[in-house]
């Protein structure tokens, strides 16, 4: 479980509003190993699902990268032409975008979508051995294989979320990003989806990079966890020690103004103040959590806080000594 | 925002684009035209007749020429424009008036009212409207421009009803509005308070169209003859250089029906960018930033 | 602010066996099943479900947003529903509501300081302009939108979810509610805020001795936002399945649906890798045929035969009432897994 699967350097994204620019991807860098759950935590705001777009390049296509490299196994996926990219895409890397239930063709059964996406990259495949698969991938989701002959509108949003899930993880990728996959559903089905990933993970080792908001959801779910705060990385750790033992004020304010079952009201504090503006010329200058930062220091406001290593923990603070 | 705020946003808009920008200019040109030709050119002064001139080409004396009679095309152009602005805005304000109580009145109430009022507006949505007009001036002879002003209103009023209803009633089903009942307000003053003004840069925008609409339909009455408003009209020039002067089949003559045709076509264009460029920069800036 | 004027134990709203049903052409939906309620001042009511569960439904018809289809809904004895219009808002007014997204329910082309000052100059006639503008301050500073003077002219696209929320949670209280009914305040507000908001919900009840209908589908939240003589109705499909004192089925839920929630409710303490939390989840989204019996049986972990022939009944445990069969010896039970 050691190697970098995925390495994001020093990536930097804007996307382009009526405003300006918006710098949603400031200077990240992130090592993502094999066979993990990765969990990246941002609020509205943060440019979290930028990340994701400017990897993958779906979605609008309104975002410029301006430097870094993500290398997938040595290939730097921000220099292949977009046929090269789609083709991983289908192949070896797998991306469950935001609210991907409304993209199922309401005019085509399951297994329709199962053959289009099988057969557009795993040509050599014949019918029965697609729907095979398709059952295989349907039971690992929990989901019954006669859901095969219904259309989208026949399954609730649950079902459809699972049915998106189980068409990607059928062209057997070994990494999967998933950005906010459930955040559209009842609480219940939410979790169960997300315990389900595990599962997969646990049982296959597929490596999974899972980008929300919700923190809850990824307790007792992720191995590590990355704080993404006003386009930048500040916190990565295993998601028990970041939670016991918060190192970056951000953090610690965060895991502070969660309402868990096991705290006691006086216990849970909101973080003051707002998010940053990620516009370009207005973000905070130094560490851009230093406004609403309860320890800043002179240094803060004027030097951006580098990226230090302590054991296997990372965070960006000019509290830390590398 | 507020109003400086707004209008520094406006010209920074218009910076970015160069059609916006040449629209814009065009819509101000238009309308400086209409409303201080009259004043800086005396038509019994720089409209001569002048039969040693007919079908000169453009100097400085006469920036477009002169037409088949030796007047000087630029400054009829100009001086055209007043009537042009003029039957423009009257029309577009009667139809917006109907279209605006119409739309208001349909989208929130509801009901049965709606029912009947859209149908109504259906019924001179699927009349074709200049057809409509022709016929309804040749009933009455060539008529003064108050009525077929009136007449060309009234077919142009039912689309924008239509789409302002659909804006009040999608408004209507925000939370705020019930919030708003919830807490005391009444219906009416939600309306006027509330909703109108959510909808106003969509009125506007509208009338900016409908604007645009009714020269094409002024103009090409005049064109037909049936309206004898002034002979600067640009429609009524039209129709002189091509049923009287012939200027179409005299190559010299091409500054005559030239003329008032670039500036029909400019002053339309230039409505319709201006419209688009409000659209995209003033409406969106209503809707929600997250 | 003056305080609410109902005494303790004085009920401000019943509801009583209030159902309500859609009628589409094709078929009828129950939205709410016949359920009863009490309102009383200085008193948080927990309503606990996912979407579909007829909670909203249920804070609609206290709110007097939706008309029951059967039952009846008292404000003080009366009746608003066969009242005269002109009552009919008189009472509405007493009874405000919160919307789950508060940007929706902000007018977009309003600065903070139009949308207050309009219903305050509607509530307290005759002040001068530099009045309403204090009240508008202290408003807002009760709602922790600060600094207040730099707010006034701003648009609510200026401000955050969490801002937005607490806006129109002070918004709703100029007319002195006895009754606030917030549907799913906090789902759409960022993490980091959403205790802010719950902590002014809590103000309004203990200070201005409101009673306040709280909606959610975050349990943990009922924990935080009650007292221990708060009430919880936990809700699915359009009943109430367990209801009672908020700590005590918080501490020890007997209906199944109620265990599996609050075992899957956020805990720090949860480990890394937790087998058990996953087995609980992977259990729920198995289904089976819906028949005519308890609507939970298709999903719950301790459903037998009858489950799923014959609608459970309410069984009373002490001040405890749950919808099931089996409640008696579910009592103290764990959701089973393996």
């Amino acid at each position: 479980m050691s190697e970098p699967i995925l390495l994001i350097e020093n990536l930097t994204a804007d996307y382009l509003v009526r405003e300006g620019l918006i710098r949603a991807v400031d200077n990240v860098s992130l090592e993502v190993r094999q066979g993990e759950l990765l969990g990246i935590i941002g609020e509205s705001g943060s440019g979290k699902t930028t990340l994701l777009q400017a990897i993958t390049r779906v979605g609008p296509l309104n975002f410029i990268v301006r430097s870094g490299r993500v290398l997938y196994r040595n290939v730097d996926l921000l220099k292949l032409p977009d046929v090269e990219l789609r083709r991983l895409l289908g192949t070896r890397i797998g991306f469950v975008f935001q609210a991907a239930q409304n993209s199922l063709n309401p005019f085509y059964r399951v297994r329709d979508h199962f053959y289009e996406t099988l057969s557009s990259h795993y040509p050599d495949l014949d019918k029965v051995e697609m729907e095979n698969r398709a059952i295989q991938y349907l039971e690992l989701m929990h989901l019954n294989p006669n859901v095969l002959n219904l259309y989208p509108h026949q399954l609730s949003g649950g079902m459809k979320q699972r049915v998106v899930i189980a068409l990607v993880l059928s062209t057997q990728p070994e990494l999967v990003l998933l950005d906010e996959p459930v955040s559209a559903l009842d609480l219940i089905t939410q979790r169960s989806i997300v315990a389900n990933l595990k599962e997969i993970n646990t049982k296959y080792g597929t490596t999974m990079v899972y980008v929300t908001h919700d923190v809850e959801s990824l307790i007792g779910l992720a191995h590590r966890i990355a704080i993404y705060y006003g386009g930048k990385i500040v916190e990565v750790g295993s998601i028990e020690q970041v939670l016991k033992d918060p190192l970056h004020p951000y953090t610690k304010a965060l895991i502070d103004s969660l309402i868990t079952t096991d705290k006691s009201s006086e216990e849970v504090k909101s973080i003051p103040g707002n998010p940053p503006s990620l516009l370009v010329g207005h973000k905070p200058q130094g560490c851009v959590f230093h406004p609403r930062c309860p320890y800043v220091k002179d240094i803060c406001k004027r030097v951006e806080p580098p990226m230090l290593k302590l054991g296997d923990r990372h965070v960006a603070c000019h509290l830390y000594k590398g | 925002m507020s109003r400086f705020e707004g209008t520094k946003y406006f010209f920074k808009g218009l910076a970015r684009s160069w059609t916006s920008s040449f629209a814009f200019i065009g819509v101000v040109l238009f309308v400086a035209a209409g409303l201080l030709g009259q004043f800086l050119i005396d038509p019994l002064r720089d409209i001569k007749v002048d039969s040693t001139k007919i079908f000169s080409p453009p100097s400085l004396e006469h920036l477009l020429g002169t037409d088949h009679m030796g007047r000087d095309i630029f400054k009829q152009v100009i001086l055209g424009s007043r009537d042009v602005l003029f039957s423009g805005l009257v029309t577009a304000s009667i139809a917006i008036s109907i279209g605006a109580v119409i739309g208001l009145l349909a989208g929130y109430a509801g009901g049965y009212i709606d029912g009947v009022l859209m149908t109504l507006t259906d019924i001179i949505l699927l009349t074709p409207s200049f057809p409509l007009i022709l016929i309804l001036t040749s009933i009455f002879g060539k008529l003064d421009p108050v009525t077929v002003t009136a007449t060309a209103s009234l077919t142009m009023w039912p689309g924008f009803a239509r789409g302002l209803r659909a804006r009040i009633i999608q408004v209507k089903g925000e939370a705020f509005v019930e919030a708003l009942w919830g807490l005391g307000f009444s219906r009416l003053r939600i309306l006027f308070r509330e909703v109108l003004p959510l909808v106003a840069p969509y009125i506007a925008i509208e009338y900016i169209r409908l604007f645009r609409g009714a020269i094409f339909v002024v103009v090409g009455i005049s064109f037909l003859g049936l309206m004898p408003w002034s002979p600067y009209n640009w429609g009524t020039m039209l129709n002189v250089a091509y049923f009287q002067a012939r200027s179409l089949f005299i190559p010299s003559g091409f500054w005559h029906w030239f003329s008032p045709l670039a500036a029909i076509i400019m002053t339309e264009w230039s409505f319709t960018q201006f419209a688009r460029y409000l659209e995209e920069t003033w409406i969106p800036r209503l809707k929600a930033y997250e | 602010m003056s305080h609410a004027t109902s005494t303790r134990d004085e009920v401000i709203e019943s509801l009583n066996e209030v159902s309500v049903v859609f009628k589409t052409r094709r078929r009828s939906v129950e939205a709410l099943g016949k359920t009863s309620l009490e309102l009383r001042p200085r008193q948080i009511i927990n309503i606990v479900g996912e979407s579909g569960s007829g909670k909203t439904t249920l804070g609609r018809v206290v709110a007097l947003l939706q008309k029951p289809t059967s039952g009846k809904v008292l404000y003080k004895g009366v009746d608003p529903w066969m009242e005269p219009p002109k009552r009919f808002m008189e009472i509405k007014k007493k009874i405000q509501y919160v919307y789950q997204d508060p940007y929706a329910a902000l007018n977009p082309v309003k600065t903070v300081y139009e949308t207050l000052a309009s219903v305050v100059k509607m509530y307290e006639k005759g002040l001068s302009r530099n009045q309403v503008k204090e009240r508008v301050i202290e408003l807002l500073e009760l709602a922790n939108i600060t600094p207040p003077e730099y707010f006034l002219n701003k648009y609510p696209h200026h401000l955050s979810g969490g801002m937005r929320q607490r806006l129109c949670i002070v918004r709703a209280i100029i007319p002195n509610p006895e009754v606030l009914v917030a549907d799913e305040p906090i789902s759409m507000v960022d993490v980091s805020m959403k205790a802010s908001i719950l902590n002014l919900l809590r103000s309004l009840r203990s200070q201005m001795g409101m009673n306040i209908l709280y909606i959610t589908h975050e349990l943990s939240s009922v924990k935080y936002i009650s007292d221990p003589q708060d009430k919880l109705l936990v809700m699915y499909k359009g009943h109430v399945v367990e209801e009672g004192l908020a700590s005590e089925i918080l501490a020890k839920p007997i209906h199944p649906y109620s265990k599996i929630l609050l075992s899957i409710a956020p805990s720090l303490s949860r480990r890394g890798d937790d087998e058990k939390l996953r087995k609980i989840l992977l259990l729920s989204t198995r289904s089976r045929i819906q028949g005519k019996g308890c609507v939970f049986a298709d999903r719950c972990p301790f459903a037998i035969e009858k489950c799923f022939t014959e609608p459970p009944p309410i069984v009373q445990i002490n001040h405890r009432r749950v919808l099931c069969h089996r409640a008696s010896e579910l009592v103290g039970e764990d959701v089973p897994v393996g």
